[in-house]
């Protein structure tokens, strides 16, 4: 049947969209290997300029991205982030290790950006925020692409992913779309077990799983 | 190992999430066996995947090459000038601005409520509380209503709806841009009204189009069924890949198909020009970056111009346009104001 070439039209689609979906900016980039990330975190760390440029150029963004899901206030996460690459150049080889430069700067800059949230808007603790929510969904332009989910179940999916706790949203933004470890999530979050991580997005999964069923 | 994995399982499991995202890495070669030994597995794994890829943040913010430059130079500054203290400056900064605009803002909202539209029937529901919800030129929003209902709201669209659905209807107000999913209720018809027309629906997913600067609105349909209708009279029915055009002038509603790519690429954050005028495309261009333009009287604005763009900021497209368009300026971006010239 047509049903073998359409499956490895699918397998070699799944995977230039995987290259396509590298944005323009990155196009000049090689996805890094761990042994790259750690070379450039050791050159970062000594001081190299291009090492500094390269890693901002990289990363900027998606702690943009990801601090403007917490707040409006645009200069506040602007802030913190210039303060994290300040503070990072300034420590020089007093800094740890890493072979996932991502992940160290996304925890540092988590734990900056909460703290000048409470500074500024003067509140207690994350959970009353109540505005602050990491909203996700799902994106559609896969649903005009495939007819496995159909528009209703879309629907419902993202209606089921609109009423996750906060924790359970950013839990399974950092998992699927920044693609950070169930480990990494326990750190950012300051779990006692990793396992807690993945219970974490484990709840948000099973609250979906009743409608990720393949129609056919 | 003859394990067969479930959706869940695929889903929660480390090496199948980062395979798929990474495309190529070292448990590509499980994941690539696991499927030619388990080909009835395909479409459970391909719908893993499909979920896999469509996570994301309902709101995806991105700061423009400019931003980026200034920001990194503000840390080349701060690590070359240790002893200035720019925090303490800036703080004082934010301080004297923040207030000037708080008083601004109360004058504004004491003359301008309610709901800034200057529409003239403004009549607002008496019964339960009204929740409304606008975005700015430049901002999307996305708002989950008290049935259920999804409305992905775009730049300079305003949406009020009541605190519950009372009642044996779901009436809510609309102006703007916005994605409806609709709640499936065929007890409780879901009703839009929009500058005097009004859009019916029992379940349905649909784009509706209706700025009070333009001359027709669109309603374009995804999924299910949609009413379109005016007065009490005229109603005409809006089947799936079918859009609905009002024109406001003819007071008349036809039908025609569309083009998904075209209508619905917003929701991705996606710019799309399909041979607009320039005029127009600057309109878009205000709505999408929150900016205005102000252009010297000399500048002709010829042609029209197609293009697509993704993630990409304001320089980019107004350089995309000046290479490709007939049109002759040059431009320079003051902040939220973009200034055209000629050459």
């Amino acid at each position: 049947m047509g049903d073998r070439s359409a499956f490895h039209t699918w397998e070699a689609n799944l995977t230039d969209k995987i290259d396509a979906d590298i944005s323009f900016e990155k196009k000049a980039f090689k996805k890094p290997t761990k042994a790259n990330e750690s070379r450039l975190w050791e050159d970062f760390k000594k001081g190299d300029q291009t090492a500094f440029e390269l890693i901002y150029a990289e990363n900027a963004n998606s702690l943009y991205n990801y601090g403007r899901q917490f707040t409006q206030n645009t200069d506040l996460v602007k802030d913190c982030i210039q303060d994290l690459f300040v503070d990072l150049s300034e420590s020089g080889n007093r800094l740890g290790n890493t072979d996932s430069i991502k992940f160290y700067l996304l925890k540092s800059f988590r734990r900056r950006l909460f703290k000048s949230l409470k500074k500024e808007d003067r509140i207690c603790r994350i959970s009353d925020i109540k505005e602050i929510q990491l909203g996700i969904t799902l994106s559609h332009e896969v649903e005009l692409m495939n007819d496995l989910l159909d528009a209703e179940r879309m629907h419902q999916l993202k209606k089921t992913l609109h009423h996750l706790t906060p924790l359970q949203k950013e839990a399974i933004f950092l998992f699927y779309y920044e693609g950070m470890g169930y480990a990494q999530i326990a750190d950012l979050f300051e779990f006692s077990r990793v396992n807690s991580a993945r219970e974490l997005v484990q709840r948000g999964i099973d609250a979906l799983s009743r409608l990720l069923k393949p129609s056919r | 190992m003859r394990k067969v994995y479930s959706i869940n399982e695929l889903l929660l499991d480390e090496s199948f999430v980062q395979w798929v995202k990474n495309g190529r890495d070292t448990s590509g070669v499980y994941w690539k066996d696991y499927l030619r030994k388990n080909p009835d597995q395909k479409n459970k794994v391909k719908l893993a995947s499909q979920f896999i890829n469509s996570v994301r943040a309902d709101q995806e913010y991105l700061l423009d090459q400019a931003a980026l430059d200034e920001l990194q130079m503000g840390i080349q500054f701060r690590k070359l000038h240790k002893n200035y203290k720019p925090k303490e400056r800036k703080r004082f900064i934010y301080w004297k601005v923040a207030a000037s605009i708080l008083l601004l803002l109360t004058f504004y909202t004491v003359f301008n409520y309610p709901g800034g539209q200057q529409r003239a029937s403004t009549k607002v529901s008496h019964t339960p509380s009204i929740i409304e919800k606008q975005t700015e030129y430049g901002q999307k929003l996305t708002i989950s209503l008290p049935d259920g209902t999804l409305v992905k709201l775009n730049s300079g669209s305003s949406l009020a709806y009541p605190a519950a659905f009372s009642g044996d209807q779901r009436e809510v107000r609309f102006s703007g841009e916005g994605f409806f999913e609709v709640e499936e209720d065929p007890d409780k018809p879901f009703i839009i009204e929009s500058d005097g027309v009004f859009t019916k629906v029992l379940g349905t997913s649909f784009n509706l189009r209706s700025y009070s600067n333009e001359g027709k609105i669109n309603v374009a349909v995804v999924s299910g069924k949609v009413e379109v209708h005016q007065r009490a009279d005229t109603s005409v029915l809006i089947l799936p890949n079918e859009m609905g055009v009002f024109d406001k002038s003819k007071r008349q509603i036809t039908k025609q198909l569309y083009n998904t790519n075209e209508v619905l690429a917003w929701r991705e954050g996606i710019l799309n020009f399909n041979k607009m005028t320039l005029p127009k495309v600057l309109d878009e261009l205000e709505k999408w970056y929150g900016v205005k333009f102000v252009i010297e009287n000399d500048v002709r604005l010829a042609g029209d111009f197609s293009g697509r763009f993704q993630r990409t900021n304001l320089e980019h497209v107004l350089e995309g346009i000046r290479y490709t368009s007939a049109s002759k300026f040059q431009f320079s971006i003051e902040d939220k104001k973009v200034f055209l010239k000629t050459e």
